[in-house]
């Protein structure tokens, strides 16, 4: 090769090596320049959605929890409170070794390992969320850990607002409690009006006005970093606290009944007759509401739900109970008003009724009977007798309409949440629940209160209380007023119906027999009525739980689990009632014995505040 | 009279400089010391620092400008050599956060895989310049067996980004040399049968999470995925004219990691926008196109070889680093060239240009 040529190849190598690096950038080029064709579509089409991304990065909206409505009893005690607790939180994202720093938690603080599993739960879901660990630290694992802290990153001592009830088991069924928010619960309400709060109203109280104790969240509006703390705060705007509640109950009042019902089971509601004011509702056994707040042993609450007793059961609304005699004042002024009773005819009541044509005689409780007696004196002695003729003579279909006007069988519209409708029976009820017509024989047996009729406490106690307004039935109520703003707000007293009666002197003729049931003679709660500084009207009930035929064998000698139902009902001072009640104590035994002694000290303790 | 000297000293020390080239670079090193000082918190040490290694780079620039092509061929074996036992060096004395890449020495830190991005163009050049296509077997083997050695040392460190770049450089170089298409298809397919081969045995767990997440992000927010998840977010949410300087959220408040060195790019494109990000592109590209023009004139293909590697080296920083900066490549820890927070990247790349402008000049002269 001459290096002419040589020279030549090198010119056409050099030339070609040109276009191929012009091939290869122009190729590079075209790629810059797609992804600048891409970078502009990022930050024109698309930036709204990356600077949403950009600010909800670096502004987080932090809730601020409203402080919950306080509690009080219509004297201005305070029956809930707010405290600050101190709970043990973990944000799971940020720790390293989750494990390993539950453990090193578990020396310092005593934690359960139910708590360790509803921790982990509840961690899955909310990763990035601090999360307690343990709740309501006692002061010293407080100190214990607030030493250890530095060396636990992402571990928090969190404070919350705990909520404390002052009266703790005695206003436990009417108060409620507080829970963590369900994922049912988060399906119905409203999510907003929840940010930062974890518990809402569970039972009672707490659950029917959630939405006036709850309040509304704040916010706070913070710079964050990576690490999700807060820089600078940039705008705040205050929670508003929850609404205060007055409560119609009256706290010492309530203490007497609940202390008057310890050991026992059943159920006092006292009413205000004029009002509705519900003044006590207690039923036994109750439960210690801390455990749904802040319990240190987590099978409390199993150990409730497993509990033969049933503490949960709120027996003052839920309870049904056939009501016995104190069913009776009620028959008689339905006997009067039909026409069946007529007032002072004498009746000769035998040791038992038949019916024509009925084998089965239907006993009285006094087994050589009542001898001569009138619609008063059957009250007043609880003769069984004279109320199976009357019923007998009625009939369902005059019995039952007069009953349900004293709204028996029906919901009180009590506001508290669960109420029961207990059971007023009538012939299409009986064909439509057991495909049978009504029989006589269970009209009778409805005369004294037993058979398929069934009645909650406090029906017992709004009918009662009714007999005290001569016929005006009140709403039950346990709200009395609310504040807002510093404003108290009343809620005036509702009139449910009234019962009117063709003459308006068999109030007086039944409060009157009600009246020698405690203060005569021949009363079958005269030991209740025994110096009694105001006249009480009263009936006592002794409810059969198990039929036992014609021959009813005595209470006292029975297991207590099939002894009778003691029941009284009661309003007093007679002539002006302030207060009527309903005492029910199960398989306590005679009305007499058992009901009407916690029934006086009631009474008492309300009227003539010897508290 | 002195002045006189005084100018003439000064025109020749600035002589072999390419009027236009250092006019773009110093447009782009501008704007480097600008989004440093916001990416850097605003500190002014931090800038200062970042003023410095740009002031070091430029004189390497210039002293580098001042080297003929022919001392360059000279001592490219002998460079590449000593880059080698760098490495070498690494692997056993190294120092780093998660995986050994530096050499310190007293202040001095040397990350030895950076200057590897000025040896590797001129070892290839050097063993493939003096023959014209068709290139013999057993040169191109030996070009490809020392970029595969340089390529393992930088992979056992571990740094994976700058051996995958590494080796694309030698392998841009070698294309750009001329192999036959025999060749070309040859190693195409050897990389193709090695593929599953590198995957299992080579990677480790890390860098396969990596390219896992790099296929799809959003799988582990707060992990891998994170890095380029912000980063979009601070590259889209800049919008046409941007957050403005100082302004980005994403850097200021610790979101987007790296912002300084690997994601520079992402916090100027938050704060200077669309406009901003045009900007610098066109000036990447004006660059560029500056060095392809003057590998036009190569007085022989060493040099051309050699201005036409730097080139593609520079492409290949840049679009890898800007790909990765909005999830169109894995996230490899590599800098963008003129732009990254960080000593050894901005003095090389700087030095690169030093040499290329040398060629050109020396070519020139030559000529006349």
């Amino acid at each position: 090769m001459t290096p002419a040529t040589q020279k030549g190849d090198l010119h056409r190598s050099v030339a070609q090596t040109h276009r191929r690096l012009r091939l290869l950038v122009g190729f590079g080029s075209l790629l810059l320049l797609l992804l600048l064709l891409r970078i502009g579509w990022m930050q024109t089409i698309h930036t709204e959605h990356f600077t949403a991304l950009s600010t909800e990065n670096h502004l987080r909206q932090i809730p601020l929890p409203p402080s919950r409505g306080l509690i009080f009893d219509r004297h201005g005690t305070l029956l809930a409170d707010n405290s600050v607790a101190y709970s043990l939180s973990l944000i799971p994202s940020q720790v390293d070794d989750l494990d390993a720093t539950i453990s090193k938690l578990r020396e310092l603080a005593d934690i359960h390992d139910r708590e360790v599993q509803r921790f982990q739960q509840r961690g899955h879901s909310s990763k990035f969320e601090a999360t307690p660990l343990k709740i309501d630290l006692s002061e010293e694992t407080i100190a214990r850990v607030a030493v250890q802290l530095h060396q636990l990153p992402s571990v928090y001592l969190e404070a919350y607002a705990a909520r404390r009830y002052t009266y703790g088991e005695s206003t436990a069924h009417v108060l409620g409690h507080l829970a963590s928010i369900s994922k049912r619960d988060r399906e119905r309400i409203d999510l907003y009006r929840y940010r930062g709060t974890r518990r809402i109203g569970r039972a009672g109280i707490e659950h029917q006005y959630e939405s006036l104790l709850l309040g509304t969240p704040g916010l706070q509006q913070a710079e964050v970093n990576a690490q999700g703390r807060s820089l600078m705060v940039h705008d705040r705007k205050a929670p508003t606290p929850g609404n205060n509640l007055v409560l119609t109950l009256d706290a010492d009042l309530q203490r007497v009944a609940s202390d008057a019902m310890a050991g026992l089971e059943g159920a006092i509601v006292a009413i205000e007759p004029s009002t509705g004011d519900i003044l006590a509702l207690v039923s036994t056994p109750s439960f210690d509401p801390d455990v749904f707040g802040h319990s240190i042993d987590p099978n409390d609450y199993q150990n409730l739900i497993r509990d033969a007793k049933n503490p949960l059961l709120n027996r003052a609304i839920q309870g049904q109970y056939a009501p016995g005699s104190t069913i009776k004042p009620f028959v008689a002024l339905a006997g009067l008003e039909s026409g069946h009773a007529i007032p002072d005819k004498q009746f000769f009541a035998a040791p038992q009724f038949k019916i024509p044509n009925y084998r089965r005689p239907f006993r009285d409780w006094k087994d050589e009977g009542h001898g001569w007696v009138t619609v008063s004196s059957s009250i007043t002695q609880s003769c069984d007798v004279y109320f199976y003729s009357l019923a007998y003579r009625m009939g369902i279909e005059a019995l039952e309409p007069f009953l349900a006007q004293f709204g028996l069988g029906q919901t009180q519209q009590l506001d508290l949440p669960g109420e029961r409708p207990g059971l007023l029976p009538n012939e299409t009820w009986k064909q439509k629940m057991y495909g049978q017509p009504w029989y006589p024989g269970e009209t009778v047996i409805m005369g004294i209160g037993q058979g398929y009729l069934l009645l909650t406490p406090l029906q017992l106690a709004t009918a009662t209380a009714a007999l005290a307004t001569r016929g005006i039935r009140m709403k039950p109520r346990l709200l009395r007023a609310y504040e807002q703003d510093g404003e108290i707000i009343e809620s005036p007293p509702e009139e449910l119906g009234r019962v009117t009666l063709s003459n308006p002197a068999w109030w007086d003729l039944v409060t009157d027999a009600m009246v020698d049931v405690v203060h005569a003679e021949n009363g079958t709660a005269r030991r209740s009525g025994l110096d009694a500084a105001y006249r009480i009207a009263g009936k006592t009930g002794t409810a059969q739980v198990i039929n036992y035929g014609e021959k009813r064998p005595d209470s006292e000698d029975l297991p207590e689990h099939i002894r009778d139902h003691s029941l009284f009902i009661a309003f007093a001072p007679v002539e002006a009632p302030e207060i009527a009640l309903a005492v029910i104590v199960e398989h306590g035994g005679h009305g007499s014995t058992m009901a009407a002694p916690i029934a006086r000290q009631v009474l008492d303790a309300y009227l003539l505040r010897a508290l | 009279m002195a002045q006189h000297f005084y100018t003439s000293a000064v025109s020749r020390l600035v002589e072999p400089l390419d009027r236009t080239l250092m006019a773009l670079l110093l447009a782009v090193l501008a704007l480097s010391l600008t989004i440093q000082y916001s990416a850097n918190d605003m500190s002014l040490q931090a800038t200062q620092q970042h003023a410095i290694r740009i002031g070091i780079g430029l004189l390497a620039l210039l002293a580098m400008a001042h080297i003929t092509p022919r001392h360059l061929r000279r001592w490219a074996p002998a460079l590449f050599l000593l880059n080698l036992l760098l490495l070498v060096a690494v692997v056993f004395y190294g120092s780093g956060s998660t995986a050994q890449r530096w050499l310190s020495y007293g202040p001095i830190a040397l990350q030895p895989s950076e200057l590897l991005k000025l040896t590797i163009p001129m070892i290839v050049a050097y063993i493939l310049g003096p023959s014209l296509p068709p290139l013999s077997t057993l040169r191109v083997s030996l070009a490809l067996g020392l970029v595969a050695l340089a390529t393992w040392l930088v992979a056992i460190q571990p740094d994976l980004g700058t051996a995958l770049l590494v080796s694309a450089i030698g392998v841009s170089v070698i294309l750009l040399a001329g192999i036959s298409r025999r060749w070309i298809f040859g190693l195409g397919a050897l990389s193709g049968i090695s593929l599953p081969f590198v995957w299992q045995y080579a990677l480790r767990e890390y860098q396969k999470d990596r390219i896992r997440i790099f296929f799809n992000p959003e799988t582990d927010p707060l992990g891998s995925g994170y890095n380029v998840i912000q980063s979009k977010i601070a590259v889209g949410s800049g919008g046409l004219s941007g957050k403005g300087w100082t302004q980005s959220t994403q850097a200021q408040f610790d979101f987007l990691p790296e912002h300084s060195t690997d994601f520079i790019f992402s916090v100027y494109a938050e704060e200077f926008g669309l406009i901003g990000v045009a900007l610098l592109i066109v000036l990447y590209l004006a660059i560029l196109w500056r060095v392809v023009a003057l590998s036009r004139a190569g007085p022989d293909r060493f040099s051309q070889l050699l201005i036409g590697g730097l080139g593609l080296s520079l492409l290949l920083h840049v679009l890898i680093n800007i790909a990765m900066t909005i999830g169109y490549a894995p996230v490899t820890g590599s800098p963008l060239p003129l732009l990254s927070y960080g000593g050894s990247a901005m003095i090389s790349t700087l030095a690169a240009f030093g040499m290329m402008m040398a060629v050109r000049h020396y070519a020139h002269a030559r000529h006349k």
